[in-house]
């Protein structure tokens, strides 16, 4: 709720700062996460929904710690275009690279005894 | 605004201008952006000669067939070290010391944002060049190649006859290492004083085309040089405790073992640095032939915001093609398939700017001096490498012509005929900035001749060797090969290319020691760094300037066209539309008073003394040698190679503590006010920034 | 002008933001922007890329030294042998670490928060609390490789030993690093070396701090919860959904 009214007010100013309410939330709320996650390895069977439900989660933690505890939320948009681009070639090429190497790669070619 | 203004007064008084200052002990510890500049240009002309040798030693062993000048492994080294001395202490540095020189002048700035991390930059440069032809004096010189494929580069157990077991891509990997450190650090500074530092009213689209060059050069350089940062922290991890991320298979216990390591995860990471590598090699040249081209026509450059977003979309779209240096590894249909497509892509950017370059040629006032003479030379030459570049963006042409001299001929026309052609013409044109001297035109048009037909004549014939299916990377070749003909027409002109250099190397001293000052702008040029004396007083501008328009010192001069005033004939002007009519960036009058209540604030300079810029520095030396001194000891205290150990971990002990000492110093040391503003704006815009705007 | 309200309202607090979007020489630096931090983005971003580049490499790799083990010989040659990631890793224990990498994130933004209010005391707790929860993380990789070297997995048993080792040791060097400049912000602040104007500096130091969790974030995640194979799986057992799963060769 507390995320919600500052956030607000970072649509006036963007450069607001939030308040350690905000901040106490968010690792709430990523302590929760991270717990969910572990619980989420020990007891769901089916491996598609594990990923499903892993990459979900890795994109909210991800979102949340950029966004809330380095300020991007609160900060310069030029800054959030600055990581934002990086981390969008970083991945854009990598995952090409993965997955070149990965469905082409050795364990395809490879005769099993 | 006044407040915040003050908030930028640092350092301290510079009553005895630096500028004044000579002798060794200043250059060791100078952070003038100007005299860094000057260092890395030295230093890449020095490699440049260095690496020339090196050609000349590849075509004295292929100058006639079965030549044994040579054994094949001194030529695996000496390939491989022209390769990597042209590229990362030749070409790379000499960009640089553009960048360095000329950014904060263009921006009308006093310093790049952290004139200490610029220091280290070149120093680590210095650092990185030195290990690698260290290698020389050890004995073990790279012999990997300057692309260094792995397993090559790799120690196999057990297979003591192949080629990597003594200490030669050691020397390779931490050189490289130590260059991409510093070519990092350069590009973070570079990237916050283009953004950070402009003069008031320089908004980003009425910065000169060069410095637009240097933030996008910069970007890719910050992008794609972890991606070999990692390839070679894994080889060596490789090499020095025994993984395999290259190795797929190599005997451990004296079996034969599967490892699972594949070398093409080497070729994808370091593709993915090396594609835009070669956009770092030219992108810098195509901003200083933009810079040339303009002046020597007397036209404002042509469609300015489209070069802009040509140089964007370069670069781009230059981290999405890697894979076109690998059609031949068997990737299969779809990555080949869409990786010639986007390397199809890359010629339509590119063909802008050349058709730009011409736009700005056309009926233009042109004169063929030397500066202009080396830019038309680039437009010319780099079109060729073009095109056979994007022959080889077709699979199928490329697979004919992979690790042929085809190939080679391809990126001489780029890397010869691009970048060097735009950094000699660039030293003729800066020449009399820098040094106040003019160099020989006369002499200057000799040169330019004479490159130009040596650099045919040596380069040209390679593509008819390549057709013809002349391997590259070959010792030697048969006698019945056919091939002898255009090899002798190679070596022949590649000698004749050297001497070129000898005739610049004899101009360069001539003009240097005559006494024949030139006037402060004698091309009659159009950006502001023109516009202050040349050589520049260590504050670089006595004011800060105001912006208005893109060709800022040509509007100076003679009027943006919007009050008509001196019509004469210099008056500039685009297919009869004059300078600033269309679209070139220039403002409102209203505008331009704001621009210049802005520039009140932000406060000029009454009298030099009042300048402050920041100390000199001894530290970022002191670091480079921390970081010389570990690398060294990296390679000398291999485990894995059976050398006398006894002495030499000593010596990555003793880096350390350097490199710790060096940098706790650097902290420590005040580079602001020993009495510093007590005005809460004071923000620490960088204990380590220049000041944008010194006042007093 | 706009910038004057957003001045009054850095008075009490921050002093370090922009002063509006305008690229034409407001405030200390053109984009209003303060340098440090804007270098520090762009670092983060080419650290982006370094580890984009070393998760791309464990992601290949992940699961090819299980691949590898389908039998005694592949194509007629010994292959590396075990531990493989599903008989070693422990996900509670690097859950704590994980939770404790986080706890010492919000320990930084309150370092961060301290200094913007001018509190150095309250700043020297939370920095030297983060700068102890960071340790902590540091001996719980420390305790970890211990356990992994002593069943067998070192950097040069298998292809995933190698990729782990180097992936999580590059983050731990700059957990170390991090350590270390928290520790030097600490110290100089006893030495009264830091005063309220240095809140870009902390600044600025957190933004490293957040974004090595951030990192540690996605490699908990991609190294750690992400299903493996097993080592010696037989291709006949597996069900439909693992099948289908197993068709994307790094999962």
């Amino acid at each position: 709720m507390s995320a919600m009214h500052v956030e607000s007010q970072a649509e006036d100013a963007a450069h607001d700062h939030p308040s350690d309410k905000v901040y106490f939330t968010m690792l709430g709320i990523l302590a929760v996460f991270t717990v969910v996650e572990l619980l989420i390895f020990y007891a769901i069977e089916s491996v598609v929904l594990r990923i499903l439900i892993l990459a979900t989660f890795l994109v909210i933690k991800f979102v949340a710690q950029v966004g809330w505890f380095t300020h991007l939320r609160y900060d310069d948009r030029r800054l959030t275009w600055v990581f934002g681009g990086c981390f969008f070639i970083a991945l854009a090429v990598m995952a090409a690279t993965v997955v070149m190497m990965a469905f082409d790669g050795f364990h395809v070619g490879i005769q099993y005894d | 605004m006044a407040t915040i203004a003050q908030s930028q007064t640092q350092a301290r008084h510079a009553t005895t201008p630096a500028a004044s200052e000579s002798g060794l002990w200043s250059w060791l510890t100078t952070i003038d952006h100007k005299r860094i500049g000057i260092l890395y240009g030295v230093t890449a002309i020095v490699f440049l000669f260095i690496g020339g040798l090196e050609a000349m030693l590849i075509r004295l062993q292929l100058a006639r067939p079965e030549n044994d000048l040579l054994s094949l492994d001194a030529y695996n080294a000496i390939f491989t070290m022209h390769g990597t001395t042209m590229i990362f202490l030749a070409v790379m540095p000499a960009s640089t010391a553009f960048f360095n020189y000329l950014v904060p002048l263009q921006i009308g700035a006093r310093d790049v944002a952290f004139p200490r991390l610029n220091a280290l930059s070149y120093w680590l440069l210095l650092a990185g060049a030195l290990i690698l032809n260290l290698s020389f004096f050890a004995g073990s010189i790279p012999n990997g190649g300057w692309y260094g494929y792995a397993p090559l580069t790799e120690i196999l157990n057990g297979q003591t006859d192949q080629l990597n077991t003594g200490r030669n891509m050691e020397f390779w990997a931490v050189g490289l290492q130590v260059l991409g450190i510093s070519s990092l650090a350069a590009s973070f500074n570079m990237i916050v004083t283009i953004f950070n530092l402009r003069a008031p009213g320089m908004t980003l689209m009425r910065m000169p085309i060069f410095t637009w060059a240097t933030l996008i050069t910069s970007i890719l350089m910050v992008l794609a040089f972890p991606a070999i940062t990692v390839a070679l922290a894994l080889l060596q991890v490789d090499r020095f405790l025994g993984t395999h991320f290259y190795v797929p298979s190599t005997y451990i216990d004296g079996r034969l073992t599967l490892t699972g390591g594949d070398p093409l995860l080497w070729q994808h990471l370091f593709w993915i640095f090396g594609h835009p590598e070669v956009y770092i090699l030219i992108l810098p040249a195509f901003g200083l032939v933009s810079e040339i081209i303009p002046v020597f026509s007397r036209k404002p450059l042509f469609g300015y915001a489209v070069m802009v977003y040509a140089l964007a979309a370069i670069a781009f779209l230059g981290f999405g093609v890697w894979v076109h240096h690998m059609f031949t590894t068997g990737l299969g249909p779809t990555p080949t398939a869409i990786f010639s497509a986007t390397t199809m892509l890359i010629a339509i950017p590119t063909g802008v700017k050349i058709f730009n370059w011409v736009g700005t040629m056309w009926g233009g006032q042109i004169r063929f001096s030397t500066p202009m003479l080396f830019a038309v030379g680039l437009v010319s030459q780099f079109t060729i490498g073009g095109i056979s570049g994007v022959m080889h963006s077709s699979a199928p042409v490329d697979t004919q012509q992979n690790d042929s001299y085809f190939v080679i001929a391809h990126f001489h026309y780029v890397l010869f005929g691009g970048s060097i052609f735009a950094l000699i013409g660039a030293l003729y044109f800066y020449f009399p900035k820098i040094t106040g001297k003019m160099l020989d035109e006369r002499l200057g048009k000799i040169h330019f001749w004479w490159t130009f037909l040596a650099f045919n004549a040596a380069f040209f014939p390679m593509h008819f060797l390549g057709l013809e299916g002349m391997p590259r990377r070959y010792a030697s070749y048969a006698e019945g090969s056919g091939w002898w003909f255009w090899n002798v027409v190679v070596s022949i002109g590649s000698f004749a290319l050297a001497l070129s250099f000898v005739l610049l190397a004899y101009n360069i001293a001539k003009t240097l020691r005559s006494r024949n000052k030139v006037e402060d702008d004698p091309w009659d040029a159009a950006t502001i760094e023109w516009s202050i004396p040349s050589p520049p007083p260590v504050y670089n501008y006595k004011e800060i300037p105001t912006v208005t328009n893109r060709d800022q010192f040509w509007a100076d001069k003679y009027g943006t066209g919007h009050d008509h005033e001196e019509e004469d004939d210099l008056e500039v002007r685009i297919a009869g539309v004059k300078l600033g009519d269309v679209g070139s960036g220039d403002e409102q009058p209203e505008d331009q008073a704001a621009t210049r209540r802005q520039a009140d604030d932000l406060g000029d300079v009454e009298e030099d003394t009042h300048v402050h810029m920041p100390n000199p520095s001894f530290w970022p030396l002191v670091v480079a040698i921390g970081v010389f001194l570990l690398g060294l000891g990296l390679i000398f205290s291999h485990p894995r190679i059976e050398i006398e150990r006894l002495s030499l971990p000593v010596l990555s002990v003793l880096g350390v503590v350097t490199m710790v000492f060096g940098i706790v110093a650097w902290s420590l040391e005040p580079a602001s006010d020993p009495e510093p503003h007590h005005d809460e704006f004071n923000d620490g815009h960088g204990a380590a920034a220049a000041p944008t705007a010194a006042h007093h | 002008m706009a910038t004057t309200t957003l001045d009054v309202q850095h008075a009490g607090g921050a002093v370090d933001h922009g002063h509006g979007h305008g690229d034409s020489g407001h405030g200390p630096t053109s984009t209003g922007i303060d340098s440090k931090k804007l270098l520090m983005w762009w670092f983060l971003g080419s650290d982006g890329v370094l580890f984009g580049a070393l998760i791309a490499t464990f992601m290949i790799y992940r699961n090819r030294a299980q691949d590898l083990s389908v039998g005694e010989t592949v194509a007629g040659l010994v292959t590396t042998g075990g531990p493989f990631p599903n008989e070693i890793l422990d996900q509670l224990f690097t859950a704590v670490s994980a939770g404790v990498l986080l706890f010492s994130s919000f320990t930084m933004v309150l370092a961060v928060a301290s200094i913007g209010r001018g509190n150095i005391k309250a700043f020297r707790v939370w920095t030297i609390a983060t700068a102890m929860l960071g340790g902590i993380f540091l001996a719980g990789q420390y305790f970890e490789y211990t356990e992994f070297f002593h069943e067998g997995l070192s950097l040069q048993q298998n292809i995933f030993g190698a990729s782990f080792f180097v992936l999580t040791g590059v983050h731990g060097l700059h957990v170390f690093a991090g350590v270390l400049w928290l520790l030097g912000l600490s110290l100089t602040s006893f030495r009264g070396g830091i005063s309220k104007k240095d809140h870009t500096n902390v600044e600025v130091a957190g933004l490293y701090w957040h974004f090595i969790d951030i990192v540690w974030i996605v490699l908990f995640t991609l190294v750690y919860l992400l299903p493996y194979r097993d080592g010696a799986h037989d291709p006949e057992h597996v069900d439909g959904a693992m099948r289908l799963v197993q068709a994307i060769p790094f999962f």
